[in-house]
C-alpha cells in the first residue's frame, strides 16, 4: 500500500536517534557533539540562544542537511517539515497548497482533495480553501503550512520555529491547536523555539542548548498531563519555565566566561 | 465628507485618466497640421492629417487587406517565436552545461541584423509569407528566451527546499515549481515580442512581401513610396502601428485572462 494512503494509526513506530553528531559551516562548529532520542509519538522542544544551531540540528534531523561527523537514524517513513515562514505557492489556492505533498507523491486528485479538506478541517482553515495566500493572514498562512504538514499524516513532524512571526494572541491559539493534534494524532513531534513558556507549554520535554556550537545542557520534563485552558499561567508551567530559562541563561554565562 | 463629495473627484480624475492618450494623439495631430502649414511643406514631403485620412477613406478595403495580412504574419511569427523560445530556454534550464554551449550561439544569432540574413531566408523559404513569418520569428524569439530563461533561473531556493523534502523529482520541480515561478517573466517577455513580431513581419515584408490584391502593408509603404504617394505611406505605417498595438494588447489581454492567479503574485 502507498504509505500516503495508509490509514493514521493511534501508535506510530517512528522515531529519531541522533548520535555523537556534528555540523559545521567554513570551519565554525554549529553543532559539536550532540546525541538525543526521540521516543515514538513524543513531543520534544529544542531551545537555546539565537544562532546556537538549533535548525541546523532540525535540518540534519529532517535529511536537509548531512553531518560531518556522527549519524543520524530515523526510523519513520513519513516526515514533515513545518518551516518558519509559511512557504506556500503563490500561485496556488490554500487547499492546492495543502494538496502539494500529495500530489507530489502521485495520490489521486479526488483522494488529495478530501483530504487535503480534512487536515485544512484539523486547522480550522476551512473557510480559506481557495483562497490565495496573498489573501490570508500571516496566522492563516501558517495554519496553510501545518495542514500541509499534516496531510501527508507524518510519523515524524519537525517544527522550525513556525509561529515566531506571529502576534502573541495568534501564537497561543495556534500552539493550543498543535498541542490538540498532537495529543489526537500522537505522532513523533520535535520543534524549534526562542520561546520557552512556548515550549514548555507544548512538549513533553525541553532541551536546553548552548550558544553555537549547539550543546544539550539540560533536559527538562515539563508537566504535559495537567495542562488545560489555563495552562500558560499555571504554577507547574512557571515552575517548569524557570527551571528552563535558569539552565539557558546559565549555558550564556558559562560561554562568556 | 459626504459620499457624493467623494465620488466626484474620484470620477474627474478616473474621466481625465482615460481621456489622456486620446488628447496626447490631438495634441500630436494638431502640431503635425501646424508644422506642415509654418514650414509650408509640399504633400510628398508632409501630407496633412487631413489628406492622410481622405487617402485611407479613398479606398480603405487594400489598406484593411494589407492590415489582416501583416497581423496574420506577424501572429504566425509570434507562436513560431513562442513556441521555439519556451521549448528552447526550457531544454536550457535543464542543463547547466547545456545552457553555457548553446546559450551563447542564441546569443550570437540575436547580434545577426535581420538584414543581413534576409537574404538566405528568401533563399531557403522564397518570396511571400514563409520568409516573413520567419523574420517575425526569429526578431521576436529572443526576448522569449531570455525572459523565460530568467523566470525559470528565479525559483525561490526555500520553495525549492520544500519540494526537496517532499521527495519530488528534477522533471517534477521543474514542472510544478520552476515553471510557474517563471510564468510573469515568460509573460513579460511575451508582451515584448508581441511588439518585435510586428516589427519584425514589417522588415521581412520590405524583402519578400508580395504585391497584388492581398499585399500586406510592408508592400503598401514600398510601393506608395517608390509613386510619392506619401500620404498612403502615412496611412500603411500608421496601420502598422495599429497592428502592432492590437497584437501587444491581444497578448496582453490573454496573459491577463489565462493567467490571472500570477498577476497577483
Amino acid at each position: 500500500m502507498d504509505p500516503q494512503l495508509a490509514p493514521p494509526s493511534t501508535s506510530h513506530g517512528s522515531s529519531i536517534r541522533l548520535d555523537r553528531v556534528t555540523r559545521s559551516f567554513a570551519e565554525v562548529a554549529a553543532v559539536a557533539e550532540v546525541s538525543l532520542e526521540c521516543a515514538e509519538g513524543s513531543f520534544t522542544a529544542l531551545v537555546g540562544p539565537s544562532g546556537c544551531g538549533k535548525t541546523t540540528l532540525l535540518r540534519l534531523m529532517g535529511g536537509l542537511d548531512h553531518a560531518d561527523r556522527g549519524t543520524v537514524t530515523r526510523e519513520s517513513m513519513r516526515t514533515s517539515f513545518c518551516f518558519q515562514e509559511p512557504r506556500l505557492l503563490p500561485w496556488r489556492t490554500t487547499i492546492e497548497n495543502v494538496a502539494l505533498p500529495l500530489e507530489l507523491a502521485g495520490v489521486p486528485r479526488a483522494q488529495r482533495i478530501e483530504r487535503a479538506n480534512d487536515a485544512l478541517e484539523q486547522v480550522q482553515l476551512s473557510d480559506a480553501a481557495q483562497r490565495f495566500p496573498h489573501q490570508l493572514s500571516g496566522g492563516m498562512m501558517m495554519r496553510a503550512s501545518l495542514a500541509r504538514a499534516l496531510v501527508s499524516r507524518p510519523q515524524l513532524l519537525l517544527l522550525d520555529e513556525p509561529f515566531a512571526a506571529l502576534d502573541e494572541v495568534t501564537r497561543y491559539e495556534l500552539d493550543a491547536q498543535l498541542r490538540a493534534l498532537w495529543e489526537s494524532q500522537r505522532f513523533t513531534a520535535v520543534i524549534v523555539t526562542h520561546s520557552i513558556p512556548e515550549a514548555v507549554f507544548l512538549a513533553q520535554r525541553v532541551l536546553v542548548f548552548t550558544p553555537r556550537p549547539a550543546r544539550i545542557i539540560a533536559e527538562v520534563e515539563t508537566p504535559h498531563d495537567q495542562r488545560d485552558a489555563h495552562a500558560w499561567t499555571s504554577d507547574a508551567m512557571g515552575t517548569c519555565v524557570r527551571k528552563a530559562s535558569d539552565f539557558l541563561l546559565a549555558g550564556i554565562s558559562e560561554q562568556r566566561r | 465628507m459626504s459620499a457624493r463629495a467623494d465620488k466626484a473627484p474620484r470620477l474627474t480624475v478616473r474621466v481625465l485618466h482615460a481621456s489622456a492618450p486620446f488628447a496626447a494623439i490631438a495634441v500630436l495631430v494638431i502640431a503635425w497640421a501646424l508644422i506642415k502649414i509654418v514650414f509650408d511643406l509640399q504633400d510628398f514631403v508632409l501630407p496633412s492629417p487631413w489628406r492622410v485620412l481622405l487617402a485611407f477613406l479613398d479606398a480603405p478595403g487594400p489598406f484593411l487587406v494589407g492590415s489582416f495580412e501583416t497581423a496574420l504574419s506577424a501572429t504566425f511569427g509570434f507562436l513560431i517565436a513562442v513556441i521555439v523560445g519556451v521549448s528552447l530556454a526550457s531544454a536550457l534550464s535543464l542543463s547547466r552545461l547545456v545552457e553555457r554551449s548553446v546559450y551563447p550561439l542564441t546569443l550570437l544569432f540575436q547580434m545577426v541584423p535581420l538584414i543581413a540574413i534576409a537574404p538566405l531566408l528568401v533563399l531557403w523559404f522564397g518570396y511571400g509569407r514563409p520568409t516573413i513569418v520567419a523574420s517575425a520569428a526569429i526578431v521576436s524569439v529572443f526576448p522569449i528566451i531570455a525572459n523565460t530563461l530568467t523566470g525559470l533561473r528565479s525559483r525561490d531556493e526555500r520553495h525549492l527546499e520544500l519540494f526537496t523534502i517532499l521527495g519530488a523529482k528534477h522533471l517534477t520541480v521543474w514542472w510544478k515549481l520552476s515553471l510557474p515561478s517563471a510564468v510573469p517573466s515568460i509573460v513579460t517577455g511575451l508582451r515584448i515580442a508581441a511588439g518585435l513580431a510586428v516589427i519584425g513581419t514589417i522588415a521581412g515584408e520590405f524583402i519578400a512581401g508580395v504585391g497584388g490584391d492581398r499585399a500586406p502593408l510592408g508592400i503598401m509603404i514600398t510601393t506608395a513610396l517608390r509613386n510619392f504617394q506619401t500620404d498612403r505611406v502615412f496611412v500603411s505605417v500608421l496601420l502598422s502601428a495599429c497592428v502592432g498595438f492590437t497584437v501587444f494588447g491581444a497578448v496582453s489581454l490573454i496573459s491577463r485572462v489565462v493567467l490571472a492567479r500570477w498577476m497577483r503574485v
